[in-house]
């Protein structure tokens, strides 16, 4: 394990971890539809629409009180739903329909994260054993607004730390 | 000439003149799979910078975007007829004094003979 990895709080190694088993599909995972980049965002956005491009974005964690357990210290469990934007912006000349691009993005979104194959440690709901679970939401699509198209694959992923100190996974 | 040409040219001798409101930026047509390599080449434009706005493709996130006016010519600009809006990008200082990055140009936003008005982000 990386010497940099205990001073990263559970959230952000979770996130790393997801950003990993996604960059997979940057590097010839899938024949269909190779995503070109995968990005983190800056808070000013920091990248340019492309197409098969894949956005990874987070909301804030939420407590999780049945998570939570007693103990010294206790434990607090949190949710975490993570956002993984696809966005297609094929050219004007491809023929391509675009849902069949949509679809095919969105089925490798999660055919990478669950590949037992790209991650090693562990099974793939816990994150590289950071998380108790993790659970793929309703896909929703990207409102378009005449530039890019695109479906985000929410995954909800939850875990459960130190309640004072969020850089200590609890089983 | 017609009023119709004069607006066509003034596209190119008022707004694309670099001594007056444009700068050069580079035009980089997209490559479409299966069709010949279209070249890059330098054109005059007006950039209007770091406009930020609300993306709500992207959960709400706000981010910089640019709208570029160009002379809407093959030659001097970029013709409406070749533009491609899945793929065609503009390299240019994203603010004054910054080293130019390639921005892709997500939307048409206005059009007529004389120029185009597009976004980049």
């Amino acid at each position: 394990m990386p010497l940099v990895e205990p001073v990263r709080p559970v959230s952000e190694r979770i996130a790393s971890v997801l950003f990993g088993r996604l960059q997979f599909l940057a590097a010839q995972y899938s024949l269909y539809a190779p995503v070109c980049e995968v990005i983190r965002p800056t808070r000013m956005g920091g990248y340019t629409p492309k197409h098969l491009q894949i956005v990874l974005t987070q909301e804030a964690p939420e407590i999780d009180e049945e998570l939570g357990c007693p103990g010294n210290p206790p434990a607090t469990g949190y949710r975490l739903l993570f956002n993984i934007r696809c966005h297609a912006m094929p050219s004007e000349k491809d023929i391509t329909v675009i849902d069949e691009i949509l679809n095919t993005m969105a089925a490798d979104v999660v055919l990478v994260v669950c590949d037992e194959d790209v991650h090693d440690q562990g099974q793939w709901h816990t994150m590289n054993d950071l998380a108790i679970n993790a659970e793929f939401q309703s896909l929703e699509s990207i409102e378009p607004d005449g530039s890019y198209v695109g479906v985000n694959v929410p995954l909800l992923v939850t875990y459960r730390t130190d309640e004072n100190n969020p850089y200590n996974v609890r089983a | 000439m017609t009023l119709h040409d004069m607006i066509a040219a003034d596209a190119v001798t008022v707004f694309g003149n670099t001594d007056d409101f444009a700068e050069v930026v580079t035009y980089h047509p997209h490559r479409h799979y299966g069709e010949a390599a279209r070249s890059s080449r330098s054109i005059n434009a007006v950039v209007f910078r770091e406009q930020i706005q609300v993306l709500t493709q992207d959960g709400d996130t706000v981010a910089p975007v640019w709208q570029i006016h160009v002379a809407n010519s093959a030659v001097d600009g970029i013709s409406s007829e070749e533009l491609d809006l899945g793929g065609d990008s503009l390299e240019f200082p994203p603010r004054d004094g910054k080293t130019a990055e390639t921005r892709t140009i997500t939307q048409l936003v206005g059009q007529d003979h004389g120029m185009l008005i597009v976004e980049c982000r």
